[in-house]
């Protein structure tokens, strides 16, 4: 009986220091490296439409409007406008290096560089009645819009996207 | 009764004692004697398997935190346009190595990653004709770059031309109006203006021997035909 037992633990202890041998690690090669880094994105542009007065001549209601794109921002941009009064009267636009685009909207032919003002726009109310005294009150909106100048791979200009409408998700301070 | 040792017996033991008194002083180990001699040519023969890898960005290897995009710097990026940006993945080791860069583009801000806005938005121009992409996460965020062919030893293999941003975020803008007596200013602000790309380039290689293996086993992924030495498909 002891003797079994003997040759027993004998056998399992042969088996235990065999199995302890630690067989070479395996393993793959590999090597591995990693950087990271940030830059700043700046696609800001800032337009500004000025009214430094309203001329009303003798016998006209002429508005005199300058765009002018603010050296702030960075960006080069095309313009175009837009008035609209009481349906009852007729609306006259001029100005230098402004165009009939034929959809309402009159276009500001060049680029507006950054720093840079659009040549007035004149906007004259035409066809008023005769009984409105000058200076009474005429709601005129003018609407102006601008396109960001995107450029061709070898610098030049492509022609404005007036499509592209701007999705605007937040306003401040239009009350 | 206790037996009593025999005269014979006695003789056994004491021959048996004296064997083992001598075979203990005889099985020491005395000092190692051998003859002296000298060679004057001496030969080693060291055979190492070095593998290393490393990333360039426009010709110069980067590592680390705050490396990458450093060329870009001088001026923020405008929208729409691309910017010559060269990620290349350099076999630095001795051995040629199947290459994989995993690389993650996303947006932040000051205060950290912004997960509102899509890295979809993100663009980058990958060299397909060396490298199979993988880019199948679904927030457009990871890209994954596998070397169709071994990089060899020594050489570099360009993974990624050029990056830019896609002119749709210009579309989303913020307007402010502020009315001064009879001048009304519109300021529109691009909503994600001075936002920053951010770009985490991870470069893994692994040995072109049993490369299939090698690669299931390092990068848990089923590398087709990487053991013919052309990578046709990973999944």
């Amino acid at each position: 009986m002891m003797k079994k037992r003997t040759l027993l633990i004998s056998a399992l202890a042969v088996a235990l220091a065999a199995g302890m041998t630690i067989a070479p690690a395996m393993a793959y090669f590999t090597d591995h490296t990693e950087a990271s880094g940030r830059v700043q994105v700046a696609l800001g542009d800032q337009t500004h439409i000025d009214e430094p007065d309203v001329d009303i001549e003798s016998d006209s209601w002429t508005k005199h409007l300058v765009i002018s794109n603010k050296s702030e921002s960075n960006e080069a941009v095309y313009v175009r406008a837009q008035a609209f009064a009481p349906s009852n009267l007729t609306v006259d636009y001029s100005g230098t290096g402004w165009s009939d685009g034929g959809d309402g909207y009159w276009y500001y032919e060049e680029i507006l560089q950054p720093g840079q003002d659009a040549e007035e726009l004149l906007v004259e109310i035409t066809n008023i009645p005769k009984d409105m005294a000058a200076g009474s009150g005429l709601n005129v909106a003018v609407i102006y819009e601008t396109s960001k100048v995107l450029y061709n791979a070898d610098g030049t200009p492509q022609a404005p996207d007036w499509s592209m409408a701007a999705d605007v998700v937040e306003t401040e301070g239009n009350d | 009764m206790k037996a009593r040792k025999s005269g014979r017996y006695k003789s056994v033991t004491a021959v048996l004692s004296i064997a083992a008194v001598g075979l203990l002083a005889l099985g020491s180990v005395g000092g190692a004697r051998a003859a002296l001699t000298y060679s004057d040519t001496y030969q080693s023969q060291v055979e190492t398997q070095n593998i290393a890898v490393s990333l360039t960005e426009n010709g110069t290897a980067v590592e680390g935190d705050e490396a990458l995009l450093q060329d870009l710097q001088s001026e923020p990026l405008h929208a729409g346009e691309m910017y010559e940006e060269n990620l290349s993945a350099s076999n630095d080791g001795e051995i040629d190595a199947f290459v994989r860069l995993t690389v993650h583009k996303y947006w932040e801000d000051d205060s950290g990653k912004r997960l509102d806005l899509s890295p979809e938005l993100i663009l980058m121009t990958v060299n397909e004709d060396d490298w199979l992409m993988v880019d199948d996460d679904p927030d457009d965020e990871i890209v994954q770059l596998y070397s169709i062919n071994p990089v060899a030893a020594g050489d570099a293999l360009t993974a990624v031309e050029e990056m830019g941003v896609d002119s749709q975020i210009a579309k989303m803008v913020k307007q402010t109006y502020t009315k001064e007596g009879k001048t009304t200013t519109i300021t529109t602000t691009y909503k994600y203006d001075g936002f920053y790309i951010g770009l985490d380039v991870d470069v893994d290689a692994v040995q072109t021997h049993n490369a299939e293996d090698a690669i299931l086993s390092a990068w848990g992924v089923n590398a087709a035909g990487a053991d013919s030495g052309t990578i046709t498909g990973i999944n």
